[in-house]
């Protein structure tokens, strides 16, 4: 039989692992961190302050026009909100599978998640005319007769999916993190550190009472979080395939858009620990390039079925025999915005080729490289669905270009400005690995158990 | 939050009361009161901040939520209220306007004093109902905030004029010194021909009483086309062309239907012997150098330079006399022009000719307009009335009976007036109508001899260019503010009356006179007043004081003379004819009018402005329109800049490629580049009158050979529609004449079921119905729809952005090959679908189902997701990226707004309406007059004004309405019907009288449109 | 502090989220909010201490005596002053606010009347259609009273209904026959 590979590296034992865990949360930040996030931060700033300007002269500063109505925002926020997925599958759907290697990456990939959603829940909300009447999306009692949202309409379907969505994620994130709050506010030294983290977990005691909960709502949690990861995106694709437009209206969205997702998430996994890896050399250790590998290797298989879709979608228009369609799809690739589709195309399924190698595949500067381009190529994915589709529908007379500003330019960069800014924030204060679930993976594929491994923890 | 809010604001009030005491409150009270009682405090002015500063004291002194008001507004009611007047209900008078050559009877509608709407005399013998997009537009001329306040003087020597400053001054100012400057005699006049035998009268007494002489010119001129009428026929008359009794229509470069002569009663006319379901329908055939709104409406269209008019016009003669059996002198025949000469097909002469034999009497040739003023005009009138005359058209579609006998413009003036200037024979120049120094070539020398006249007064309401030169403006005021009748066309007679007191210090040019003769102490009437004056002429006609509101209530009186006798070709005409050989190598020039800009009178109307040119698209902007071929072989793109050289004088201009151009002629449209006067329309594009050639005393606009030379500079040009082809998708169905009567109507028509049930209507069925056969482009329905609706205008910047906002927009298509298509116009407007997408889409619920099936558009709901604009097939709705209600709040702009329709704010989507309120209103008076609606009570503001009736609105559960029956016409057919949007609005399919094998894309035969992108031209049918 | 401390401030946490949004989403009738941002009872001062009362009330005016544009037009209207000087040339020269009336009169000027009720400007409101459609010619009187209140018992003019969209909804919805109920009725 294959011997088992060892999860955890450098012969550990409970102690180091707390401690290692523990250190960038206990010990002050190094200037590496301090560049990256100030740098963040203010592209964070920027982008509050391009928002507002945004919110208060108008849409007409983007390059949102007519035909095009929806244009960067959209794209943008179906862009992080895919990225979302990741985290919801390894946390939940891993774990329904049993998959131990799953504990080492969890977490990160769960904050990557609640923090990209809301990077997303950003852009539904200013991109509307009159942003300060968004309330009106919300069913609530009201003077006016009184009137009701549209229930028919996705838009509303997605208010819906994505706070959901939001919410869950949240609590399954919380809920993993409670035992490590504690681990941290047995291990604080000031009496502040105490507070806030023994507020934070809740008065954990590590009783076994505790620990027979904590397992019982993280499993349910993880049943009640699995169906989301597919439903988000499925609804958020109706926002498309709804409608009427040729090239949107498409019944392979939802499966199509939750593999994207699933893609375009583990790229910026992948992204970010190789990034913690560097930050955090003692991660790799946990985070080990048989972790990297197995993603990697999810990362190709998402992508060739990202690739399948983009194939069936020509078959399907050329076999639809609806001109309209043909002529949105033989226009994607040749038209005016060919050089968006084909980015796409290389980006997403060409260079994940390149992980058939092994060497590639355990290569983190290539896998970095790759995820960069795999991101890239997933938002051009989602500005080839809505910009291309929109900019020449049924009537030649309509037909335009998205007139991109540099506005457009602002929002998007921005919005990694605030994500990046809340990561960076979350790898100083929060344990970045569930200590918790990562010490009973200590002996997977260890060959001798020698008791050095005296309990550390408490 | 918790206390009661019936008490608060009382105490709040009270708080408030002993600040109402403020003097300084009570004198902003005054002031308010001073400004216009429109103006409600709407935070604009110092007052609604002082308050709003006191209410926010207040009201946290007194309690954090007590539910307090503001601004706090104010009602201001009528000290005596005038009795026609009832707040918010509309008056409508009847009125008239005079646009350069077409006159036309309106009816104008105003709220509680100010001009809001104009539409068409229903009963007006000429123009009926319909409207051109310029008289639906010149209403927000009236508005304009660059008019002139008042009378200017200014007093500097005329020398320095040019770095003088100016002053208002009081009219009494004015009055004494023109008078005093009067009395010197030596007087001149300039103007331009003036309809008003009233007005000419008062002219002649005034200029006798100062030894002055009159001069007049007109912009676009008809001069050529009388002289040869005088020649031909005895009398120099502009003669009327009845098109509803022509079969065959041949015209060589005259845009009847667009900017020559009379164009809303021609088109009227025109369309009225195009019926397809009638036994003959009658045919178009154009000759064009430029294409124009009459060469996109034509049946057969072909390309010749403005050189060759002549030529062809003779070629044709000479078949046309062979055919009778006479035949052209020696030395005219080596003039006319073959076929291969004119670069036709074979045989293409001769089969014009003999359809024109075949049509003797019922047949029509027409030359004219500006581009027809090349070395040869004359020549070219005197062979198409030789031509009229040998096919009996005279006397039949062509009669002298209601002559238009008023235009008088003569080249000769201009140059006459200028001689006297420089032999200093005048010492009072009056230039009134007109604008030289702008439509005149700086290279002729008028704007220099200014200097030499003593006192330069001009009429004109703006600082133009010319008023600009002149020692004192006295600005006239607007048609809109003053008096007058006129005859448009002999024995049709319109009255002009006033619809609103001069919004500014300004005095009708007749009062004027009136006043300056009486100030210099040589009276010319009793009378104090034009008005006065014109009443006593009129009633001594009309009769009694009942009999002249009568006539005041009908706005004109006489018909067209009916009939009349063919006159005599005199035999000397043939002599005369000398045609010039044209020197021209290379691109010829042509000097071209456009259908919104012609003379550029109007051009600081934004809605004209905006108003995408029926031709080109273009808004915003002037261009040299160069045919496919000749842009291609001198490497220029659209928005490459080039410079024209006529002989020295020179512009820059980017140019634009225009499918069906002659490729030996390059076009450019006059009416741009306003310099003065005008903020809105400074420099928006340049001025074409700068190329005019003066030459042997007469002005020549085309037929001049132009260098045309390529420079590195790119503008972007601003067109509204990108892309002309149909990509062989069924937009516009089209058909032959001999097809539709073998039962091809062209349309493809396909199978449609719905799971769905459909909605139910008890009681009105709204619809709309647009005939694609009668519209002819003309773009009056945009104007209109703009001026009832309240739609903002963009800009160029924003047009570039794709963000223009009308919501009718007449979409143009061509089809067949790029150097000579087809075109077919399309007007487009919210579809108002059975299956709307637009609504399902909507979150908040702000677009929805009406129970009378009409697609309702909620502004104040709306918050701007634009799901809808993307959902919607048409794409006909509009979004307010920004807050563009803004440009209405600038000066006087604001009255302009219907009261009747919501002014949009930021972020939110807006759409045609089927002009819901006007509907509203019908239902109120028949109610109140407890009847049901009658079909046609209602008319959109689209359908008021299109002069050939081509859109027709009504009631679909009335079987016997219009408009029912149109929906079972079997030309009819839904835009993109397999989409099963299920829309209300139905086109009725164009059917083209010709013998050529149309082309209709739908099928799959489509020649490829001329268009960038008409590679990507998509052949499938569905089947 | 101890795990019990922490523990209930934990709990804490979750009642004061709990508690949020249980409040936002429980019967909203129950609070006075029903009439934020609508001026029911707004009774300003006016410039001249015009007496529905006094006019309509003790001397029996009829309404459309003054607000003739009832019945033509979709606006009341504010009476032009020479409705009022129809009386007061002769009635109540001596009190001082009918000399002010005249005085603005004979000077050719108005009054600032205070607008009391206020529809924003992308309501349509036809008080005509409304006035017709529920009177006989002679209880009209009635029909102002059923959206203006008992006018002739105020002193000062006085907002009573809340003229918001689910008011005039309930009407539309309740009378018989039915009213119009489209968006387009009132928004154009």
């Amino acid at each position: 039989m294959i011997e088992r590979k060892q999860l955890i590296l450098g012969n550990k034992t409970y102690k180091e692992i707390t401690d290692d865990i523990c250190e960038p949360v206990e010990s002050s930040p190094g200037r590496g961190w301090i560049t990256l996030f100030f740098s963040a931060k203010a592209l964070f700033l920027f982008y509050i302050v391009s928002i507002g300007i945004i919110v208060c002269t108008g849409m007409g500063l983007l390059g949102v026009n007519h035909p095009v109505g929806w244009g960067t925002m959209i794209v943008t926020f179906v862009f992080w909100i895919g990225i979302g997925h990741a985290g919801t599958l390894i946390s939940a759907v891993l774990f329904l599978f049993r998959q131990k290697w799953r504990t080492s990456v969890a977490r990160s990939a769960e904050a990557m998640t609640v923090f990209a959603v809301m990077t997303a829940g950003i852009f539904p909300l200013i991109h509307t005319g009159r942003p300060w009447l968004d309330f009106w999306l919300i069913p609530y009692p009201n003077q006016r007769g009184p009137l009701w949202v549209n229930f028919r309409s996705p838009l509303l379907w997605d208010v819906f999916a994505v706070s959901t969505y939001a919410t869950v994620s949240i609590v399954f994130w919380y809920v993993g993190l409670v035992p490590d709050f504690a681990t941290i506010r047995d291990r604080a030294k000031t009496n502040l550190r105490k507070k806030i983290y023994g507020i934070l977990s809740l008065g954990w005691r590590g009783t076994g009472r505790n620990w027979s909960h904590y397992e019982m709502v993280y499993m349910l949690l993880a049943g009640l979080s699995t169906p989301l990861v597919l439903s988000v995106h499925t609804i958020v694709s109706f926002d498309f395939a709804v409608s009427s437009l040729p090239g949107w209206h498409t019944t392979i969205f939802p499966p199509y858009f939750v593999a994207g997702a699933i893609f375009s998430g583990f790229g910026m996994v992948v992204t970010l620990l190789t990034l913690v890896r560097i930050g955090f050399p003692k991660f790799k250790d946990y985070i080990t390039i048989d972790h990297m590998e197995v993603m990697n290797k999810i990362i190709m298989a998402t992508g060739m079925m990202v690739g399948y879709a983009y194939g069936s979608e020509f078959f399907i228009a050329w076999y639809s025999g609806v001109p309209y369609e043909k002529y949105a799809f033989v226009n994607r690739a040749v038209g005016p915005y060919w050089w968006a589709y084909w980015t796409m195309v290389t980006c997403n399924v060409i260079i994940p080729q390149i992980f058939w190698a092994k060497w590639a595949r355990r290569s983190i500067p290539i896998m970095f490289v790759v995820s960069i381009f795999v991101n890239i190529g997933m938002w051009f994915e989602r500005f080839v669905i809505t910009v291309t589709s929109l900019h020449r529908d049924y009537l030649p007379s309509n037909w335009g270009m998205y007139a991109w500003s540099r506005w457009d330019a602002a929002i998007l960069f921005g919005s990694f400005g605030m994500f990046l800014t809340i990561f960076l924030l979350y790898l100083r204060f929060f344990p970045a690995i569930s200590i918790a679930e990562v010490k009973p993976m200590l002996y997977v594929g260890r060959k001798t158990k020698d008791a050095k491994g005296g309990h550390g923890g408490h | 939050m918790e206390n009661t809010p019936v008490d608060t604001p009382n105490q709040y009030w009270k708080s408030l009361d002993e600040k109402y005491q403020t003097p300084e409150f009570l004198k902003t009270l005054e002031n308010e009161f001073a400004s216009s009682p429109l103006k409600s405090e709407d935070g604009q002015d110092g007052l609604a901040r002082r308050q709003f500063m006191k209410l926010m004291g207040a009201s946290v002194a007194l309690s954090a939520a007590a539910c307090v008001r503001r601004p706090v507004q104010k009602i201001i009611p009528y000290n005596k209220r005038p009795a026609e007047i009832i707040p918010d209900l509309p008056n409508y008078y009847a009125s008239s306007w005079f646009d350069g050559t077409q006159g036309l009877g309106l009816v104008v509608k105003t709220r509680e004093g100010r001009p809001l709407f104009v539409s068409g005399n229903a009963e007006h013998p000429l123009n009926g109902r319909g409207l051109s997009a310029r008289a639906s537009a010149h209403i927000l001329s009236l508005y304009d905030p660059d008019r002139l306040k008042g009378p200017i003087f200014n007093s500097v020597n005329p020398k320095k004029r040019r770095n003088s400053l100016r002053a208002d001054a009081k009219w009494e100012q004015i009055d004494a010194k023109v008078a005093a400057q009067l009395k010197k005699g030596d007087v001149a006049l300039l103007t331009a021909s003036y309809p008003s035998e009233h007005t000419q009268n008062l002219i002649s007494s005034f200029l006798g009483k100062f030894s002055g002489k009159k001069y007049v010119w007109d912009t676009m001129t008809t001069e050529s086309l009388r002289e040869a009428q005088k020649i031909s026929y005895g009398s120099a008359v502009v003669p009327s062309y009845h098109f509803d009794k022509s079969l065959l229509t041949v015209s060589l470069d005259a845009d009847f239907l667009g900017t020559y002569l009379s164009p809303v009663h021609f088109t009227r006319n025109f369309n009225l012997s195009r019926n397809p379901e009638g036994k003959k329908m009658a045919k178009l055939i154009s000759f064009h150098s430029v294409p124009s709104l009459t060469a996109l409406n034509a049946d057969d269209g072909y390309q010749v330079a403005a050189s060759q008019q002549l030529g062809l016009a003779l070629g044709l003669l000479q078949r046309v006399l062979a055919g009778k059996g006479s035949g052209l002198t020696a030395e005219l025949k080596k003039f006319a022009l073959t076929d291969e000469q004119l670069g036709f097909e074979n045989g293409t002469l001769t089969t014009v000719a003999k359809q024109l034999l075949e049509n003797s009497g019922e047949s029509l040739v027409m030359a004219g307009g500006i581009q027809c003023e090349t070395a040869n005009a004359i020549n070219l009138q005197l062979v198409v009335n030789w031509l009229n005359s040998a096919l009996g058209n005279e006397g039949k579609t062509i009669t002298a009976q209601s002559s238009y006998q008023s235009l008088e413009g003569k080249t000769a003036d201009i140059f006459e007036l200028m001689k006297q200037i420089d032999d200093g024979k005048v010492k009072t120049l009056i230039i009134h109508d007109l604008n030289p120094v702008y439509s005149l070539p700086t290279s002729l020398g008028f704007e220099k001899r200014l200097d030499k006249v003593e006192m330069v007064i001009t009429t004109s309401n703006w600082m133009d260019e010319t008023s600009y030169l002149a020692n004192v403006v006295a600005p006239a005021g607007h048609p809109m503010e003053n008096w007058n009748e006129f005859e448009f066309a002999k024995g049709v007679h319109t009255i002009q009356q006033p619809t609103v007191r001069p919004l500014g210090d300004t005095r009708s040019f007749e009062d004027s006179l009136l006043m300056w003769a009486q100030a210099a102490g040589s009276e010319i009437t009793p009378e104090k007043t034009f008005f006065e004056l014109l009443k006593k002429k009129v009633s001594g006609t009309v009769g009694s004081e009942a009999e002249w509101f009568e006539y005041l209530q009908k706005g004109f009186r006489g018909q067209v003379a009916e009939g009349g006798s063919a006159r005599g070709l005199s035999s000397a005409a043939a002599s005369q004819i000398q045609p010039v050989e044209s020197k021209v190598e290379g691109l010829e020039l042509v000097i071209f009018p456009t259908v919104h800009m012609t003379d550029g009178s109007l051009a600081n109307v934004s809605w004209l402005q905006e108003l995408p040119d029926p031709v080109s698209k273009i808004v915003w902007d002037n261009v040299l329109t160069l045919s496919p071929k000749t842009a291609k072989d001198m490497g220029i793109k659209d928005g490459t800049v080039v410079t024209v050289e006529v002989n020295g004088a020179s512009l820059k201009v980017p140019a634009y490629i225009q499918p069906g151009q002659s490729n030996k002629v390059a076009g450019i449209a006059l009416g741009y580049g306003r310099q003065a006067g005008m903020e809105l329309a400074k420099n928006v594009g340049v001025n074409a009158a700068q190329l005019i050639q003066a030459i042997d005393g007469k002005f020549q606009y085309a037929g001049q050979s132009v260098k045309v030379t390529k420079t590195s500079e790119k503008i972007e040009l601003a067109i509204t529609q990108g892309h002309n082809s149909m990509e062989g998708r069924q937009i516009v169905a089209e058909s032959t004449f001999k097809g539709y009567k073998d039962g091809k109507t062209g349309i493809h028509r396909h199978q449609i079921f719905s799971i769905w049930g459909q909605h139910k209507y008890d009681g009105h069925k709204w619809g709309m119905s647009i005939d694609l056969n009668t519209c002819t482009g003309c773009s009056a329905c945009m104007v209109a729809c703009q001026s009832e609706n309240n739609i903002p205008v963009v800009g160029k910047k924003y047009v570039l952005q794709g963000r223009e906002m009308h919501w009718i927009r007449i979409d143009r298509y061509y089809s067949g090959s790029e150097a000579s298509p087809d075109a077919v116009f399309q007007p487009v407007l919210c579809q108002h679908c059975e299956n709307a997408p637009c609504e399902t889409v909507c979150p908040v619920l702000a677009t929805v189902h009406s129970d009378e099936g009409l697609n309702d558009m909620v502004y104040n709901r709306c918050v701007g997701t634009r799901y809808c604009s993307n959902n919607c097939p048409y794409k006909v709705r509009r979004f307010n990226w920004f807050y563009y209600d803004g440009h209405h709040r600038k000066e006087n702009l604001h009255m302009a707004l219907n009261p009747e329709v919501t002014v949009r704010t930021r972020g939110v989507m807006e759409k045609c309406t089927f002009c819901v309120q006007r509907i509203k209103d019908s239902k109120n008076t028949a109610r109140d007059e407890n009847r049901s609606l009658k079909d046609g009570d209602i008319k959109t503001a689209c359908e008021e004004v299109c002069p050939t009736s081509a859109i027709t609105f009504g009631d679909l559960n009335d079987k016997d309405s219009k408009v029912s029956q149109m929906f079972a016409s079997q030309r009819q057919y839904t835009l993109l019907e397999e989409v099963n949007a299920a829309p209300r609005v139905r086109y009725m399919a164009k059917i083209r009288n010709t013998d050529r094998a149309m082309s209709n894309g739908h099928h799959g035969d489509e020649k490829h449109a001329p268009s960038h992108d008409a590679k990507d031209s998509n052949k499938e049918t569905h089947t | 502090m101890s795990f019990r401390h922490q523990a209930r401030l934990g709990q804490l946490l979750a009642v004061t989220v709990a508690l949020i949004v249980g409040l936002t989403s429980c019967n909203w009738k129950q609070f006075t909010w029903g009439h934020i941002g609508y001026n029911t009872g707004y009774a300003p001062k006016q410039p001249i201490p015009f007496s529905h009362k006094l006019h309509a009330g003790d001397n029996k005016i009829q309404c459309l005596y003054c607000h003739t544009n009832v019945e033509y037009a979709k606006h009341s209207a504010i009476p032009s002053l020479n409705i009022c000087m129809n009386c007061h040339l002769l009635v109540a020269t001596d009190k001082p606010a009918i000399q002010e009336l005249q005085k603005k009169y004979f000077a050719g000027e108005s009054i600032n009347w205070v607008k009391v009720h206020m529809l924003p400007d992308h309501v349509k409101f036809n008080h005509k259609r409304h006035v017709h459609r529920f009177s006989q010619p002679e209880d009209r009187y009635v029909a102002c009273q059923k959206c203006h209140g008992e006018v002739a018992k105020m002193d000062v003019i006085e907002q009573i209904s809340s003229l918001s969209m689910g008011w005039c909804i309930d009407c539309h919805r309740s009378s018989e026959p039915k009213g119009p109920l489209n968006c387009s009725t009132c928004h154009h």
